[in-house]
């Protein structure tokens, strides 16, 4: 069996850097070989892709936040029993019918794209974190409270750890449908970022076209291997 | 004298409100004190209430009619299906206690190996629960009950969800804990030999709604020996009360 030190380190330390590492240098490399090879200018599909993962990142820190504490503070007990089916509501709403709302509140601007994204990234991991918290042993909830755990205390000794595995699954959930969300609204209201690269490179250069979407599916495949299965593995430890 | 009650339940009821439906007793006019220092068991059959009353003493659950007089607010429970957290190891599901009671972490690390080798876990301190076996996973709860000094130790069906040896090597340590410690322990539980083994009161509820039918002075000098005819013949009494 696999053994784990108690804090939350997923890589000993070395290896963590040279993750770290490989997330930013493994497709830039990739870019670079293959620019010198087919000779063609690289230098906007790189900064499209790191303003498009800036901005999945930022909404992505948002929503992971405000998922927690709506979970937690509203989605549990008896409040939950009235919130839940009120997120629900907003939860259906399909997002790209609030862009022209977003749009009319911040303009064709950067703040309105991470909002934007970060309307659609919530939603998965709120529900994730909700569904963990709502079927959780009730003798854990019992346990927690006879031994002290109350208000603040509860919250982050006993609520997040519980909602740990959920918080992974609603992330990576969260993320692919963010990819959608950020490639989307580059699309159809931006004139930056991979989106907007993939668009343009369509109507002109079907190489640039292509290498765009390699370098994309590059990025979000180390993601996937280097950030999101460490954590899923970690999280197993939390079944019982 | 007043002083020597650690617990009072005065005239208690409980009913469940169920939705769409009448509501239903499970617990009904109950009353008993418990003294200081003396090892209380309540038996009944499955479902009869016996876990809502508990949850009521500890303060999880507000009941219906009645009240609860604590002379202590040093209590801890072990649960029957351990409850301990999947995601601490052995030493932090013991000492989080005394972490949410804000114990400076040195003076908790010596809290926890000193339980640590009381309830019999030395070497596991870094394992995970899932790790463990169940006897070893209620010796966590146990130590983590231990470990906030308890006064008033409150223990659902303890050793129900164990196999009989473990079982019965647990009830053995637990007296001894019991004998060290110098605390009171309230035990529910549907075993009636267990009750009669180790406790020096046995009250008797029965089923739905839960009402006292015998308060028994279990007069069987300790250590006990679970073969003699005078436990038998008390034995044979408990038993015949419990309605199935």
């Amino acid at each position: 069996m696999a053994h784990y030190s108690h804090n939350f380190k997923i890589y000993k330390k070395w290896t963590h850097v040279l993750v770290v590492f490989c997330i930013i240098i493994l497709p830039i490399v990739f870019i670079l070989l293959a620019g010198q090879i087919s000779q063609i200018s690289t230098r906007t599909l790189i900064l499209g892709l790191g303003l498009s993962f800036y901005r999945l990142i930022i909404a992505y820190a948002i929503s992971l936040v405000l998922g927690i504490l709506l979970a937690v503070t509203l989605g549990h007990g008896k409040l939950g029993d009235f919130f839940v089916p009120v997120f629900d509501l907003f939860q259906n709403l399909p997002s790209f019918a609030l862009i022209p709302v977003f749009v009319i509140l911040f303009g064709y601007t950067n703040k309105m794209a991470i909002l934007f994204i970060a309307s659609s990234v919530l939603w998965p991991i709120l529900f994730s974190i909700l569904s963990a918290l709502r079927t959780a042993k009730t003798d854990y909830n019992e346990a927690a409270t006879i031994f002290g755990a109350t208000g603040l205390k509860k919250i982050l000794y006993y609520l997040i750890p519980l909602s740990f595995p959920a918080i992974i699954t609603g992330s990576i959930v969260g993320i692919s449908i963010g990819w959608e969300a950020v490639i989307g609204i580059e699309i159809i209201g931006l004139s930056n970022g991979i989106g907007s690269f993939l668009n343009s490179a369509a109507q002109s250069d079907k190489q640039l076209l292509t290498l765009g979407i390699i370098t994309l599916l590059l990025l979000v495949f180390s993601i996937n291997r280097l950030v999101w299965m460490p954590l899923l593995k970690k999280s197993q430890l939390y079944a019982e | 004298m007043q002083n020597d009650f650690i617990l009072k339940v005065n005239d208690l009821s409980h009913s469940f409100n169920e939705e769409n439906k009448r509501n239903f007793d499970v617990i009904k006019n109950v009353s008993f004190s418990v003294k200081k220092g003396e090892f209380l068991s309540i038996v009944g059959p499955s479902g009869s209430g016996k876990s809502t009353l508990l949850r009521i003493i500890t303060g999880l659950i507000q009941p219906t009619r009645g009240s609860i007089e604590l002379n202590t607010d040093k209590t801890a429970m072990v649960f029957q299906n351990f409850a301990i957290f999947p995601w601490l190891t052995v030493h932090d599901n013991i000492g989080f206690g005394l972490k949410m009671a804000n114990i400076p972490k040195k003076e908790r690390k010596a809290i926890v190996s000193e339980k640590i080798k009381e309830v019999g876990l030395t070497g596991f301190d870094k394992k995970y629960p899932k790790e463990l076996s169940g006897g070893m996973r209620q010796r966590v709860g146990l130590a983590r009950a231990l470990a906030v000094n308890p006064e008033l130790l409150i223990m659902d069906e303890p050793f129900s969800s164990l196999d009989t040896f473990t079982a019965e090597k647990l009830r053995s340590d637990l007296l001894e804990i019991w004998y060290k410690y110098q605390m009171t322990i309230v035990m529910v539980t549907h075993l009636v030999e267990e009750a009669l083994q180790l406790s020096d009161r046995v009250i008797i509820v029965s089923k739905r709604p839960a009402e006292i039918k015998q308060i028994l002075d279990v007069n069987l000098d300790r250590p006990r020996n679970i073969r003699s005819e005078h436990f038998f013949s008390l034995l044979d009494n408990i038993t015949s009360q419990i309605e199935l």
